[in-house]
């Protein structure tokens, strides 16, 4: 117990090591050593300790704790300074929006969905209004708070659903080996907060529905009201989840006096859920279904008839992961996989309880959940749901951690055997589930993305850097806020929160940046826009963009398989009429005032000529 | 009403109303962090738990779970109807609300305990 509990520490040790000399330039091969041996420090004696069978409860709780808070760590040594993903730039121009109307809907121009869903920035905005913290402070602790609720909430149900705290330390650890929880899970996201609340709106569901006032209620609905106003999926999710409970139970149990109670809780959350959708967050189902999951679901069904080539695993953007951790990674899904048949037949042949023919039914959605990774748009899809199914896949594997003792012990004799046959179980589930840990780790997260980008990177950077940083906050004090701007999709998330502009949309920006003269194209484009600057970013021409894949869009020629980097002609053509004016220079950050094309005043030469020889015909 | 129960209240009532004072008052930045923090991530739900489950019915570690889970709840629920209303969301306008929520909920308690038949 007491080196599984020291050994977090050292494992984030290790981790702070690695992430030092990746930001110092080491390589990834020399750094990567130190990030994975400080993981398996963490998650190997911590697995062990709370899957032995002689473990008590409280211990196995207090383990769980304790990997998800340094898993949380970990995240948080890859960025200790400032937000590092760009969702969380997303989060925080919600929230700057909020403190700074005090109110909602302000638009949002990097996600417009994300301001219709305030529940993160509203609480964000608020915990900085009373305690004078950054908003990075609020974030890590919000977040923080949140990992914790989950760690606990996911041990609390699957408890519940197996009636084990054994299996559901299983079932806990295989949720921290999902594919996002390491890193994606651990941002300050809106999701981020939303799942956390809805697993806990899960326990207290179960936990309190015997009572015999019904007060506790007040708490569950107040839950549902959280999450709905937090995430869209996650809202929509618990809705699912709580019919599919109600249907369960109406069907094994039939009517009791508490099902009324679970299908009004069921009818809350789908009714405010879709209630919010549809009249209140209205481009959210845009955003949802016409831009993510009908192009996911249409390339799906190519590549199952045959009319599409799969998407090449472990490769994006001119990089290709080691081969060892492609081998991990299909060896976890294979585990995975594998393990799911017997888990269900075991779970099949215990007691039929509802929660547990749910977490059946989620764990079998698994396998399905796996297609939409072979096309590139369905990637987020597949990766995503892993947050939601590990939690039924959790308890249903988790089942297997104490099913063959249950029959072994039946029939051996001999204590000595059974203590023998305890350790070996105890031994391979924590080998599987480390594999399934590493395996699933290199699947949520591209391997140059595992340890932070070099302070000082050679190419086209892919995370946003200190001197793009600098500049926006110099256009907040030089230019004011809600100036409309083009830029890269990287450098655009530093403009819309720390400069509090507004940048165009990358679809839009991308023909003004990729065309070769300042022609009349790209003036109508520029006027049409009503951009009012540009900021350039010549690292742009010096390399490819690894993640996502393109510069400015995915609409973009060449967006996911580039091979040349951004040609300069392309920057240069603004720095070659003399409608532009450079307004800031530092470094290879360049910001042009290109307001007078926008109005109409200065027509450059390259579009004037166009224009008479248009007249002259 | 137990001892502890007597003192826990107190200190209940004492942290939501000097939170409602600080929103008004410049307070050390220290003393305003550690009251915020409270408030917003335990206080509220930790009152309502009081509120509405008898005693005995959750364990520590699952009280503690529901007081952070209903607290951020609440929290986020005050927050976004303060922002959706004229009053809008401020330092002062949600101290008051989750100070005075939690309060209100204190005294509620207070007023249960000492009824004889609620045990």
């Amino acid at each position: 117990m007491a080196v599984a509990l020291l050994s977090p520490g050292l494992g984030l040790a290790s981790v702070s090591v690695a992430d030092a000399a990746s930001r110092n330039g080491s390589s990834y091969t020399k750094a990567s050593v130190f990030f994975w041996f400080g993981l398996l420090l963490m998650f190997v004696p911590i697995a062990a300790t709370a899957l032995a069978r002689g473990t008590r409860r409280r211990e196995r709780l207090l383990l769980l704790l304790l990997l998800g808070v340094a898993f949380y760590v970990v995240k948080i040594l890859y960025s200790p300074d400032n937000f590092g993903f760009g969702d969380e730039y997303i989060q925080l121009r919600s929230t700057q929006d909020i403190l700074r109307t005090q109110h909602l809907f302000a638009p949002n121009p990097l996600l417009p969905t994300a301001s219709y869903y305030p529940g993160l920035p509203a609480l964000t905005a608020g915990l900085m209004d009373i305690t004078g913290l950054s908003p990075f402070t609020c974030g890590l602790v919000i977040i923080g708070a949140a990992r914790a609720l989950i760690s606990v909430s996911v041990f609390f149900v699957a408890e519940r659903v197996t009636k084990s705290d054994r299996s559901a330390a299983a079932a806990s650890l295989l949720y921290a080996a999902n594919p996002m929880f390491l890193f994606w899970s651990a941002a300050f996201s809106y999701e981020d907060l939303a799942l956390p609340l809805a697993a806990f709106a899960v326990w207290w569901l179960g936990k309190t529905r015997h009572e015999t006032h019904r007060l506790p209620w007040s708490v569950t609905a107040v839950t549902i009201l959280a999450v709905t106003v937090t995430h869209h999926v996650a809202g929509l999710a618990l809705a699912a989840l709580l019919a599919a409970w109600w249907l369960a139970e109406r069907l094994t149990v039939g009517r009791n006096r508490r099902l009324p109670e679970l299908g009004a809780m069921t009818l809350l959350a789908g009714a405010t859920s879709l209630a919010w959708l549809f009249l209140v967050a209205r481009p959210a189902a845009h955003y949802l279904f016409t831009d993510n999951l009908f192009p996911a679901f249409r390339r799906l069904g190519s590549l199952l008839s045959g009319h599409a080539a799969p998407r090449k695993l472990y490769s994006s953007g001119g990089y290709v992961s080691p081969h060892w951790q492609t081998f991990l990674g299909f060896l976890a899904v294979i585990l995975i996989l594998a393990a799911l048949p017997p888990a269900l037949y075991y779970g099949w042949r215990r007691p039929r309880r509802a929660p547990l023919l749910v977490a059946m039914a989620t764990a079998a959605a698994y396998p399905l959940s796996l297609l939409p990774r072979l096309t590139t748009v369905g990637v987020a899809i597949s990766g995503r749901s892993s947050e939601y199914l590990f939690a039924g896949l959790g308890c249903v594997l988790g089942l297997l951690v104490i099913t063959p003792h249950r029959t072994r012990r039946r029939h051996t004799v001999h204590r000595k055997r059974f203590t023998a046959a305890s350790l070996l179980t105890t031994a391979l589930a924590t080998a599987v589930l480390t594999t399934i840990l590493v395996g699933d780790v290199t699947i949520g997260t591209a391997f140059y993305q595992q340890l932070p980008e070099a302070t000082d990177p050679r190419g086209y950077p892919w995370s946003l850097q200190a001197d793009v940083i600098t500049a926006s906050k110099w256009t907040l004090h030089h230019l004011g806020n809600n100036q409309r701007f083009g830029s890269d999709a990287i450098d655009a998330l530093a403009l819309a929160s720390y400069g509090d502009q507004d940048p165009i949309p990358g679809d839009t920006v991308w023909p003004i940046f990729f065309a070769d003269q300042m022609n009349e194209s790209v003036v109508r484009q520029i006027q049409r826009a009503h951009l009012r600057y540009v900021l350039l970013d010549w690292r742009m021409t010096k390399g490819v963009p690894a993640t996502p894949g393109y510069y400015f869009s995915p609409a973009e020629p060449g967006a996911g398989r580039y091979a040349k980097a951004f040609p300069p002609v392309g920057l240069e053509k603004f720095d070659s009429t003399n409608c532009d004016t450079l307004v800031y220079s530092a470094g290879p950050i360049q910001i042009f005032n290109i307001s007078r094309i926008e109005t109409g005043s200065c027509i450059p030469k390259a579009a004037r000529s166009a224009r008479l020889k248009g007249a002259t015909q | 009403m137990t001892h502890l129960r007597l003192v826990l209240l107190s200190v209940t009532s004492f942290l939501a109303a000097t939170t409602i004072v600080a929103g008004y008052l410049a307070v050390p930045d220290v003393m305003r962090i550690v009251l915020g923090l409270v408030l917003v991530l335990i206080l509220p739900g930790f009152m309502l738990l009081w509120a509405i489950l008898p005693e005995g019915r959750l364990s520590y570690d699952e009280r503690l779970l529901a007081s952070v889970g209903g607290s951020m709840a609440i929290t986020i629920c005050v927050a976004v109807s303060l922002a959706a209303t004229p009053i809008g969301l401020s330092r002062t306008s949600l101290s008051v609300a989750l100070g005075a929520l939690t309060l209100a909920l204190s005294v509620y308690n207070g007023f249960r305990t000492r009824v004889p038949h609620d045990t």
